[in-house]
């Protein structure tokens, strides 16, 4: 018999929250609900009234915004420093230029005819002031949180539930997972290109910290006459070259797992030395299905 | 004519001129020492404050974070324990979600 588990649906995927105690779940999938409300109003790209588009639209200036955006930025300058600028938060008009400027289910179907590309303005010119509660973005640059937002909310989901409920918790936003405490022999994971048509793919079990996946073989789109993905390289502002399909990461949070994995995709042929030197679990996926892993990712049964 | 002033009084003046001056160097010294003494305590209130949440510790945990210089982490850190292999029913972790 499975897990206690409960999903709903948010900031346009599919959540899930699972304990290892009934008694638990209700309060565990408040917890969720609630955590991930907040970073939609927040934290979402897509909301003309989140605190976000309210930083971006005020791009040159300072800005007062909440805790909850002032620790996701955060979050999101020390990833773009510790993946030497691989995933930056402000290739937002990257992004919006290559067309993925509205909710992905609305940007399918649309097929402009011109592309243009725009590299991010660079996360180095983004200055956070933490004791006044103020973020100041380059004038017209805009920040895309969303590689590390959903990560940083099932992080906070998870820690959240385990202190409320004693309960072991595993959080799942969108197939970015967090663990807060696990039962024996750990929570197990199936690794999927896309979490809505499961693809063959291993189950692992992980115990702590975090897992996620980066995949370019979802939320693609057309755009001047070419096929785009989601994952775009800062420095061009083109979607990354296609090394690997899908990178899967296990780290000590899932914020980490995801930035792992996402700039993982952007490196290309360097990544698997690169997670290697960092002592991270992965498994990476090349167009062709071939499978490269590095030495902490369990090898697959035949 | 004036008379002239006798020997006594000019060496009483000598006394005095040298008295002020002694009273001067002690003075200044105390005022060296009445100064730093507020410098010292002044920087003894602003390193225990450094403790909590403002003084020399602003830069680094309550100040401005100027990413544009020298600001950089530690980088990315693996889980506790290694993933295993397991057979037990799943939930996903997928990309592009």
């Amino acid at each position: 018999m499975g897990a206690p588990s409960a999903s709903f649906q948010g900031i346009g995927v599919t959540n899930r929250i699972v304990v290892d105690s009934a008694g638990a779940l209700g309060e565990a999938l408040e917890i969720a609900r609630e955590e991930v409300d907040a970073l939609d109003r927040a934290c979402s790209r897509f909301r003309d009234d989140s605190e976000l588009a309210a930083l971006n639209r005020a791009s040159g200036s300072d800005v007062q915004v909440g805790p909850l955006l002032l620790a996701v930025v955060e979050a999101a300058l020390r990833v773009a420093s510790a993946t030497r600028g691989l995933v930056d938060p402000t290739v937002g008009p990257a992004l919006g230029a290559l067309g993925y400027d509205r909710d992905f289910r609305l940007v399918a179907g649309t097929t402009p005819s011109t592309l243009r590309l725009v590299p991010a303005a660079g996360w180095r010119r983004v200055h956070v002031d933490r004791r006044r509660g103020t973020v100041r973005i380059p004038a017209g640059a805009a920040l895309d949180l969303g590689a590390t937002a959903k990560a940083f909310s099932a992080d906070r989901i998870a820690a959240r539930v385990r202190a409320a409920t004693g309960a072991n918790v595993l959080a799942s936003l969108g197939g970015d997972v967090a663990v807060g405490g696990a039962p024996h022999g750990g929570w197990p994971v199936a690794v999927t290109d896309d979490h809505r048509r499961l693809s063959p793919g291993p189950t692992v079990a992980i115990a702590d910290g975090g897992l996620a996946t980066s995949s370019t073989a979802v939320r693609r789109w057309r755009a001047g006459g070419l096929e785009l993905h989601h994952i775009v390289d800062p420095a061009t502002g083109r979607p990354a070259e296609e090394h690997w399909r899908t990178v899967t990461v296990a780290a000590s949070t899932c914020v980490d797992a995801n930035a792992a994995a996402t700039a993982a995709i952007v490196m290309g042929a360097a990544a698997p030395e690169w997670l290697e030197g960092m002592g991270l679990a992965a498994r990476l996926v090349r167009p062709d299905g071939s499978v490269a892993r590095t030495s902490g990712w369990p090898a697959e049964a035949s | 004519m004036a008379p002239a002033r006798p020997p006594a009084s000019r060496e009483l003046q000598r006394r005095r001129i040298a008295l002020v001056t002694r009273g001067l160097a002690v003075a200044s010294v105390v005022a060296t020492a009445i100064f730093g003494i507020a410098a010292a305590h002044t920087g003894k209130v602003s390193s225990g404050a450094s403790s909590g949440d403002t003084g020399a510790t602003e830069s680094e945990d309550g100040g401005v974070l100027s990413s544009d210089d020298d600001f950089s982490s530690p980088g990315l850190t693996p889980s506790q324990s290694a993933p295993s292999q397991s057979f037990a029913p799943p939930v996903t972790s997928s990309g592009g979600s």
